[in-house]
This record gives structure tokens, C-alpha cells and sequence, in this order.
């Protein structure tokens, strides 16, 4: 989810390469999100794919000073809901032919902002690389302290810190970057 | 209270992600969920940028929290799909030049 360079300005005006570029870089983050509210392997194939041919057929109503990958996950929503409500137009209709009250989860569940933000941060910190997302998941999600770290790693205390420091503004971007 | 901003000068040292990492944990304990809010006492003592980048490092705090959904690589095949779509049903340039590219077996570079 990078804003370092002109690939939004690139989609925007139609180059093909960026298109796959756009695809490379953001494809994980927009399956990830079709499988996660879905909950279905297929459906959410088809749903990531629509993600990106809507968003290539719309890229003249898209504001390349804006994140493309915000824009993206915005288009990964809406595809979401569409596809929940067709399946639960279909349950519908399965259930009402067969007599049956509908099943109240054919829709899945919407895209959250928190499941956003957590893929988003959880990608980034796969890209920071050893030894600070090491650092960080230590720090963080197996609550460590900095001392018990610096020990486990062999590394001063003062590096823990900064790799701490750094890798955490480098989380905070990818999430500003990314249009979350 | 004077304004507190991020100083850089010295390895291990960043005022506001320590106490980004201070309320996070603060906040934690208490058992709630969600970005931390910066009480109106200490953003007060903050200067804009540092108050921006407090409150942004609460944010990825909370997200490194939060149960995470599994990130998934989309499947080999998706591409040449997208590009065949696009090629089929007025992709415009873009079609032709993208299905061109898929070559029909080449997947996507290791993600997003």
C-alpha cells in the first residue's frame, strides 16, 4: 500500500502497466478482504476479480492525489455487499421454493475498518524484514519487554528501542498511505 | 505545559511512540478494544504533528491487537481472469496489452 510513487497517476491515466502493478501490489490486501467477508473461496475469486476490473473501468472517476489502495479497498466494499446481497437474494429464493424460513448469514460480513487497518498492518509488518518486525512482534504481540528483547536478540537495548520506533512509523504510514 | 514534539536526535528515542506505546497498553489493560483515545490533558501538551503521529501509532497498536483476518495470496490463475475481462467486454487498451503480459501462466508477483 505505497504512495511513494506516481502509480496512481499511472492508473489514472490508463498505462496498462500500472494496472498490473496496482494488481502485484494490492491483490493480496483485496482477497484477503473478499475471503474474509465472504467466507468463501470462490465467491471471493470472483469478487476480487470484479474488484479490479471495476476499478480499471472507473479509473477516470479515481483522484490520483488521493491512495489508490484506499480507493481499492472502497470498491472491495461495495463489490462485498453486492455479492452478499445477490447470494442472499438467492438463498431467498432456494429457501421460498422449499418451504424453508432463509438463512440469515448468505451475506457475510460487511468489510470492517478494523479488519482493514489489521490486514493493512499485519502486511506491512511481513515487508519490514529482520530484524525489526521480529522486534516488533515480540514487542507487541507476544508483550515482551524491550530488556527481555534486547536479551532474546542479543542486540542493546537502545537498538530494540529505535527498531521499535522505526518500525512502528513505518506500520503508521503503511496505514496512511493505504487510505485507512 | 510545554509542547511535547518528536525528537530523532538519539537512537531510542521517540517521545511519541513511547507514549503512544504507554496509553496502548494503558488502554489494553483496562480490557478495551480499539485505538486508545489521548486524554485532552496530554494532547493538549502535544504539538499537531506529534499529537497526528501519537494518535496514528494508536492506530496500528490497536490493529496489531485486533484478531487478525488471514492475509491470503490471491490465486495463480486471477490475473489471466482480469485480463481476459477485461479483454472480452471493453477493457478499452488495457485488454489487450494486459492479456498479452499474463501470458497465460504467469501469476501475480507474490501478492500485494
Amino acid at each position: 500500500m505505497d504512495h511513494d510513487d506516481d502509480l496512481g497517476r499511472r492508473f489514472a491515466a490508463g498505462d496498462p502497466e500500472a494496472m498490473r502493478e496496482a494488481y502485484d501490489r494490492h491483490g493480496t490486501l483485496v482477497f484477503s478482504l473478499c475471503v474474509t467477508a465472504l467466507r468463501h473461496r470462490e465467491d471471493a475469486e470472483d469478487a476480487a476479480q470484479q474488484v479490479f476490473t471495476r476499478a480499471w473501468r472507473s479509473r477516470a472517476t479515481y483522484d490520483p492525489s488521493r491512495p489508490l489502495g484506499g480507493w481499492l479497498t472502497g470498491i472491495t466494499r461495495r463489490v462485498v455487499a453486492d455479492v452478499g446481497a445477490a447470494r442472499t437474494r438467492q438463498v431467498r429464493t432456494v429457501e421460498a421454493e422449499a418451504g424453508r424460513l432463509p438463512r440469515e448469514d448468505a451475506a457475510g460480513d460487511p468489510v470492517s475498518e478494523s479488519a482493514v487497518a489489521s490486514l493493512v498492518v499485519r502486511q506491512a509488518l511481513d515487508r519490514l524484514g529482520p530484524p525489526q518486525d521480529e522486534v516488533l512482534r515480540l514487542a507487541f504481540l507476544e508483550d515482551l519487554p524491550y530488556p527481555h528483547i534486547a536479551e532474546r536478540l542479543s542486540l542493546p537495548l537502545g537498538t530494540v528501542k529505535s527498531h521499535v520506533h522505526r518500525g512502528l512509523a513505518a506500520l503508521r504510514r503503511s496505514l496512511e498511505v493505504s487510505g485507512v | 505545559m510545554s509542547e511535547l514534539s518528536v525528537t530523532h536526535d538519539r537512537p531510542g528515542e521517540d517521545p511519541a511512540a513511547d507514549l503512544a506505546v504507554r496509553l496502548h497498553r494503558e488502554h489494553a489493560a483496562a480490557g478495551l478494544g480499539g485505538p486508545a483515545p489521548v486524554p485532552d490533558d496530554v494532547a493538549a501538551g502535544l504539538d499537531s504533528r506529534s499529537l497526528k503521529e501519537v494518535r496514528g501509532t494508536l492506530r496500528v497498536l490497536a490493529a496489531l491487537d485486533a484478531p487478525a483476518p488471514a492475509l491470503l495470496a490471491p490465486p495463480a490463475g486471477l490475473w489471466d481472469r482480469i485480463a481476459a475481462d477485461l479483454d472480452g467486454t471493453g477493457g478499452g487498451r488495457c485488454g489487450p496489452r494486459l492479456r498479452r503480459r499474463a501470458g497465460g501462466a504467469r501469476g501475480p508477483r507474490g501478492g500485494a
